[in-house]
């Protein structure tokens, strides 16, 4: 029962990093088209810079449990992994919980802000007057997902079904 | 009193092991809670930090750089160079610094660039009898150009956390970087001089010399495209980088036509897509987090305190950067290039405008001293690509680099005493 719960988090944040790699091919074409209006066709538009924008804050925000669960986050290693296995253990379940911590935090406001907008009926100040919780709204998912992805690796640490790994960053 | 006890806890948290989006991200939110402001400025720092049509070039030229990767351009660029330049006395480590600098006009990031080039170059060189520390700190050095020669995300991000031109910036960073590059190479010259050990390779005939350069034009045109777009003023950073994503798939389907394949490769553009969506999201987590932190930071009135300490203890220009500099040195040694730049921009910030410091050339000097932290051990992003794409062990490869960051330094100090080698592209003419 654990067990499952904890893959169909894996699973969902694999699947929604899908999604987010999908994303970010729509912001090239959108950008691209842009160019083309302007250059090409001699029609510039008004609706691309803040539809890429919106495409951009859910792609990132789709993508975070991803990068938390493939461990590419970049963290300095340079002292913990002197450490010995055991206190490894007990570090990255430290780690996952400021995440867990930051991600409640950003959950929590982030669904009052939704909210707030919605009841307002907030709306972008541009000319496609598209609604602001729209905006707002990748901000509590994407933290729900990766919160879940670190409640599901400090679980799996403390009981000893994952061993502590050591980051694999790149920039 | 309270910068140094923030400064001490994000020390400690990064030591831990924290990552550098939450360590900022954490101890912002923590600052906010402690100082019993609203934390509904952390969802908003979330979303404004992404919101924002400037970042937008971040994952576009990712994208553009991963999709040129996958199609084999980083071959074809060293092959291009190396025919022509090859058999000289150090004509592979020669080939191979033109290689990076090329490179960094299609890549934003030093790791791309010093991965790319060391996947070619580390057997080749090894292969003709240079020493392991000279091929590898020669690539950890070649690959920082990727973040001085436009395009470059460190300077995208630079810009957005200042508020400054971004085209600026990347004129700014074109000749330093050339400059750069151009040191690099008198090294290995001199190198070689003093030193028979490799055999050089064989003079390449103009067959050859036309089929290697004609692959890798394609390659060079995009490069051309995006920097003439951006100094023309006819794109924006966000759009050249668009520009650039098309035309690389373009020039990516068109090399493999000729190599007989089928030109469009669905695999192929999803994998690129997939490697350059988890360094945007790594990298703008960081940003968003930073943003926080910045925020948490300027309400507790930090960058003002900075600015009244430096300004009644430091009075003139040259001691503030000769200061700067020495604690970015420090810093480099333990941060990486990213966290450096948002810890320590904002910090600073208003201290230049007191010192009468260009913002622009004040980017362009941050960066190569970035690019020194990005070669200077324990924490060097480049040192560790190089030991995993050359499997080399890391006292190697840190042995290499000490000769380039003397150069690096050296640049440092070039510019310090000749501000328009940044500032004579973007405002001289």
């Amino acid at each position: 029962m654990l067990r499952a719960g904890l893959a169909a988090i894996d699973a969902t944040a694999r699947w929604s990093g899908r999604l987010a790699v999908l994303l970010f091919w729509v912001i090239g074409v959108i950008v691209v088209w842009e160019v083309a209006a302007r250059y090409l066709f001699n029609a510039p538009t008004i609706w691309t810079e803040e539809t890429a924008r919106l495409v951009m804050v859910w792609g990132v925000y789709a993508a975070a449990a991803l990068v938390l669960q493939e461990r590419r986050l970049i963290a300095i290693d340079a002292v913990v992994r002197w450490l010995p296995p055991g206190l490894q253990r007990v570090q990255e379940i430290f780690v996952l919980l400021v995440i867990l911590g930051f991600s409640t935090v950003a959950v929590i406001w982030g669904i009052g802000i939704v909210q707030e907008s919605l009841a307002v009926g907030r709306a972008s100040a541009t000319m496609l007057r598209l609604p602001q919780w729209v905006f707002e709204l990748p901000v509590p998912i994407g933290f729900t997902l990766l919160g879940l992805q670190a409640l599901a690796r400090v679980i799996r640490l403390s009981l000893g079904w994952e061993a502590p790994a050591r980051s694999e960053s790149a920039l | 009193m309270t910068a140094v006890i923030v400064l001490a806890v994000l020390m400690a948290l990064l030591l831990l092991g924290v990552p550098i989006a939450f360590a900022l991200g954490g101890l912002g939110l923590a600052m906010l809670a402690f100082a019993d402001i609203s934390l509904v400025m952390v969802p908003q720092g979330l979303l404004s930090g992404v919101d924002n049509f400037v970042l937008l070039a971040v994952p576009l030229f990712l994208l553009m750089s991963t999709v040129l990767l996958k199609g084999g351009v980083g071959q074809d660029l060293f092959a291009a160079v190396q025919s022509w330049v090859g058999h000289w006395p150090g004509g592979l480590a020669i080939a191979t610094v033109i290689s990076c600098a090329l490179f960094s006009a299609i890549s934003g990031s030093s790791v791309a660039t010093a991965a790319t080039i060391a996947v070619v170059a580390v057997p080749e060189m090894l292969r003709r009898g240079y020493p392991p520390p000279f091929v590898y700190g020669l690539i950890a050095a070649g690959g920082t150009l990727g973040i001085l020669i436009p395009p470059s995300i460190p300077l995208i991000v630079y810009g957005v956390v200042t508020e400054e031109s971004i085209p600026s910036l990347f004129l700014a960073g074109v000749i330093p970087g050339l400059l750069l590059a151009g040191g690099f190479i008198l090294f290995a010259l001199l190198y070689a001089r003093f030193s028979d050990r490799f055999t050089p390779v064989a003079k390449a005939s103009w067959a050859e010399r036309r089929r290697a350069s004609l692959r890798a034009l394609p390659t060079l045109f995009i490069a051309a495209t995006i920097f003439a777009g951006i100094y023309s003023g006819a794109f924006t950073p966000t759009e050249s980088a668009g520009v650039g994503l098309a035309l690389a798939v373009v020039v990516v389907m068109g090399l493999r036509w000729i190599d007989g394949q089928p030109p469009i490769s669905l695999k192929l553009y999803w994998e690129a897509a997939e490697e350059a969506t988890r360094t945007t999201v790594t990298i703008l987590l960081i940003v968003v987090c930073a943003k926080i932190f910045g925020k948490a930071v300027t309400l507790y009135l930090i960058p003002q305190d900075v600015a009244m300490a430096i300004t009644t203890h430091v009075t003139d220009a040259g001691t503030f950067i000769l200061v700067v500099s020495v604690v970015l040195l420090i810093l480099g040694f333990f941060l990486e290039a990213l966290s450096m730049l948002l810890i320590v921009v904002p910090v600073l910030f208003p201290s230049l405008r007191a010192m009468g410091i260009d913002p622009i050339w004040f980017g362009i000097y941050f960066m190569i001293l970035i690019e020194c932290a990005l070669i200077t051990p324990p924490v060097g992003l480049n040192l560790f690509v190089l030991q995993a794409v050359a499997k080399a062990k890391l006292g190697e490869v840190v042995k290499g680099v000490w000769p380039f960051i003397a150069i690096m330094l050296g640049m440092v100090v070039l510019l310090t005493f000749f501000p328009q080698l940044a500032l004579f592209l973007p405002f001289g003419l």
